[in-house]
């Protein structure tokens, strides 16, 4: 029998509009996986703004780089001394099509490196920032990764039926 | 759980398009769909050929906005086809092929599709690309087949098409 890869740890759909999801409160995220993967499929309630992930409920020792296309022009961009990680940087999520991010978060409860997460986002036609972009973040703690803390970049709400997958990927 | 193959099918002669869920066959019970393709085209009136999808055979309400490299330079383009990356042609370096993955969200729900895509070609020759694209199928019906075709000639035989299903 194939060994399975990913293994759904939780789903949370947006019902009535919020400004953030927790995954793992408390500090209870499960330590057992290699790798998390966190997807975000759906719509912001102010269209051009990015989700945004806190480690630990940590604002502080966050950096980001980015490359992104707008349809028009190819660019590149970095933030550092970030309070949050940054899911897109410079294109974000629009109001009224769905977008979609893939978020990969590489050795999340090991406590020998700081934590590199990866996303790719898809906005290929909202009205203030479409785009594809790829971006890297740094949270520059060794601590392992047990809560997941979602909020909007300018704090505004996820809308309604935007979904929010936490997978586990085994090692 | 993880992901599952659903279907896949392998050119053997030549081919003008290819359907994954013929029929509308496609499981409405995963979580997110990935395609992985492996292409190339016959023809020899250009050296590159876009290569689309079509969910459910329709080509319209479609748009995409990419970012591409092509070993000189990086540029973003923008467009309303359902164009999934670029392919070789019969002029560039023999058994070379384009190879895509995209990773299509929300497929069985009743708001648009976004679509997130990685595709790659590379012939050894002195332009190639590599993409990052945003595709988006503005349509409420959930996708129970997708259709593959070329801008420019048909599928070469080795041309594989994988579908998988994550769960």
């Amino acid at each position: 029998m194939p060994t399975k890869t990913w293994t759904l740890i939780e789903e949370q759909v947006v019902g009535t509009p919020v400004a953030s999801i927790v995954f793992g409160s408390g500090g209870t995220l499960t330590q057992i996986y290699k790798d998390l993967v966190v997807e975000i499929i759906g719509t912001v309630a102010s269209d051009g703004v990015s989700p945004v992930i806190k480690f630990n409920n940590d604002a502080t020792n966050y950096s980001a780089t980015s490359m992104y296309g707008t349809g028009s022009s190819a660019l590149s961009t970095r933030a550092s001394s970030q309070a949050k990680a940054w899911v897109t940087l410079a294109t974000g999520f629009s109001s009224t099509q769905m977008s979609m991010a893939v978020c990969h978060i590489m050795s999340y409860a090991n406590t020998n490196v700081y934590k590199t997460m990866l996303s790719r986002t898809a906005n290929a036609n909202g009205s203030t920032a479409p785009g594809t972009e790829a971006v890297v973040n740094l949270w520059q703690s060794k601590n392992a990764i047990t809560s997941l803390v979602f909020v909007i970049g300018n704090g505004t709400n996820y809308a309604s039926g935007t979904t929010f997958r936490l997978w586990g990927v085994i090692g | 759980m993880g992901w599952k193959l659903i279907e896949k099918q392998v050119v053997q002669t030549t081919a003008a398009s290819v359907t994954l869920g013929s029929g509308g066959t496609i499981p409405q019970t995963y979580k997110m769909l990935r395609l992985v393709v492996s292409a190339r085209s016959d023809t020899t009136a250009v050296n590159w050929t876009n290569i689309l999808v079509a969910p459910n055979g329709a080509n319209t309400n479609l748009s995409y906005r990419l970012l591409e490299g092509d070993g000189a330079a990086a540029a973003s383009y923008n467009n309303t086809t359902g164009r999934i990356g670029n392919v070789p042609c019969a002029n560039l370096t023999a058994n070379t092929f384009g190879n895509i993955s995209a990773e299509i969200a929300n497929y069985t729900g009743s708001a648009s599709k976004p679509i997130s895509i990685d595709s790659v070609a590379e012939t050894s020759a002195t332009t190639a690309y590599q993409d990052l694209t945003s595709l988006l199928w503005a349509n409420t019906n959930a996708i129970t087949s997708l259709t593959l075709s070329l801008a420019n000639g048909n599928f070469v035989a080795g041309s594989t098409f994988y579908l998988y299903g994550l769960l």
